[in-house]
């Protein structure tokens, strides 16, 4: 052994591993420049829900999508050479990307009102997948509206106009996430810390199969993180952290897709083993150039689109039944 | 549906893509972030190399229209960054060297270890190699360390400090020469054993 030898080892048990302050830093900074650059890039692709005026064309246009898609057999399509479209995304970077555009949004009361717009949500339990829908050309996929509707940024106040036109405004409108408004915003501020909060909660109220299965444990993890950015405008902050904390879930992955009936976008996916159905994607979609949440879906195994649901932007109004 | 394959452009493919597209330089920094902080936090400890590391990109993302692409491999264009920011941590770095010198405990390491393995630090090699390090200039110290914690070729270590390769033969021969006087009265199967 000589001196160099000896060098090597000095202080050899410091592990190669950034440190989320730096990455936070860093990631943030190459973000940011985004905004700030004059950019050559392509023109931003559509957004998934456009504006209320134009409401019955998009409507067409996804049950067209999702017909020609259907037929054709393909419905996603993965960019795999990086040489002339956007850089390959790691999860981190695209939680940070998320993370801080969500830093930007406004920050609201839990109170505030916000409209969320008409949304759809598409189901196609059997039909792209059987051969025989495929053979006639005929998509067994069902399209329903989402009705226009309002709710409190904290989710507990609902409100839509019923057939006759009159304003209902009701009490906790939304179930979906499993982790009340007022607890989430206690959550912990660090995504490692968030994450593991998030996972001992799936752990004590999900039922898994089998029990105590870890990687049906950790898609409950990402339902968890997907549910609270979907159905809450929850504090810049808070949102951010989520988003942040992805990386950390075992076996998100990102995905950059074209051709999801008709739509650009990015996002983050889960796989599912459950031993009661069989394997299939699950994703959280989000707008390519705002990496808003835009909505989500459920993917075979093989690539085709089982269920869709968009998530409309909340746009915060002065109150129920009030319109952007 | 497949998932997105990772991106298999070289550093050089992606820095000139991030001239036009900032977000990609990210991929430069998960590609190496955690081999430059592993080689800063050896040297200056933990605290300090966070804010050394996040610098040391930054500038990097700065200065990425002046990268000469013909490089494939960033890593010395990194390592050069970082040295250049630990000069401005000099009295630190030398402070923790004489640290663990005079007391046998590294500061350094202190967090990442328990403490029985943190008492194998107090060897005597340990202890004789801080207190060279803490004595060479700074000039010999960065090419030795380059190639000895950043696993640096000489020629990459040349590219990262910006002197002729000769001059960093010339010093790391000198830099070494100064350890093994140093080291010279300890017995090589103790420190086989120590180590």
């Amino acid at each position: 052994m000589n001196e160099m030898d000896l060098l090597t080892r000095l202080r050899a048990e410091v592990p190669a591993e950034v440190s989320p302050r730096a990455a936070d830093r860093c990631y943030a900074a190459f973000a940011a420049e985004r905004h700030t650059e004059p950019r050559r890039a392509a023109p931003a692709a559509p957004r998934w829900r456009p504006s209320s005026a134009r409401l019955s064309l998009p409507r067409l246009a996804l049950a067209a999508g999702l017909a020609a898609a259907a037929a054709a057999g393909i419905v996603v399509a993965v960019p795999r050479s990086p040489a002339h479209g956007p850089a390959p995304l790691t999860v981190r970077e695209l939680a940070y990307r998320a993370a801080t555009a969500a830093l930007a949004a406004p920050s609201v009361a839990p109170s505030q009102w916000a409209y969320m717009g008409v949304g759809h949500s598409t189901n196609c339990p059997k039909g792209p997948d059987t051969p025989a829908a495929r053979s006639s050309g005929i998509p067994y996929c069902s399209i329903t509206d989402q009705p226009e509707s309002w709710q409190t940024a904290d989710g507990t106040r609902g409100a839509y106009y019923d057939e006759h036109g009159h304003l209902v405004v009701r009490d906790n409108p939304r179930v979906g996430a499993q982790i009340a408004y007022a607890s989430a915003v206690k959550l912990p501020a660090d995504p490692r810390a968030l994450v593991k909060y998030l996972y001992g909660n799936v752990s004590r109220t999900d039922s898994v199969s089998p029990p105590g299965n870890a990687s049906e444990l950790w898609l409950g993890t990402f339902y968890a993180v997907v549910g609270l950015l979907q159905d809450y405008i929850l504090p810049p902050r808070l949102a951010a952290e989520l988003f942040r904390a992805l990386p950390y879930v075992h076996g998100v992955q990102v995905m950059q897709a074209a051709g999801l009936v008709g739509f650009t976008w990015v996002g983050f996916t889960a796989e599912s083993r459950s031993v009661r159905v069989p394997a299939r994607t699950q994703t959280m979609m989000l707008d390519p150039s705002t990496y808003a949440v835009t909505g989500a879906a459920t993917v075979s195994a093989s690539g085709r689109i089982l269920a869709t649901m968009e998530v409309p932007a909340k746009i915060p109004v002065s109150g129920p039944g009030v319109r952007p | 549906m497949t998932p997105q394959e990772p991106a298999v452009a070289d550093d050089a493919s992606v820095i000139l893509r991030s001239r036009h597209e900032p977000e990609a330089f990210a991929a430069l920094f998960t590609r190496h972030s955690a081999t430059i902080q592993r080689y800063v936090t050896r040297r200056l400890g933990p605290d300090a190399a966070d804010d050394v590391v996040a610098d040391t990109f930054l500038l990097a993302f700065r200065q990425r229209d002046a990268y000469d692409p013909a490089r494939a491999n960033a890593l010395p264009w990194l390592y050069g960054i970082a040295t250049n920011l630990i000069s401005r941590h000099r009295r630190d770095e030398i402070r923790l060297y004489r640290a663990l010198a005079r007391t046998g405990t590294d500061p350094v390491t202190a967090p990442f270890t328990d403490h029985v393995d943190n008492a194998v630090a107090a060897s005597m090699a340990g202890r004789q190699l801080a207190a060279a390090l803490a004595r060479l200039p700074a000039s010999h110290r960065d090419p030795l360390l380059l190639v000895a914690w950043g696993d640096l070729s000489y020629e990459e270590t040349a590219r990262a400090l910006g002197v002729p390769k000769g001059t960093v033969r010339s010093r790391i021969s000198r830099a070494r020469a100064r350890l093994r006087k140093m080291l010279g009265d300890i017995d090589p199967t103790m420190l086989e054993e120590k180590q």
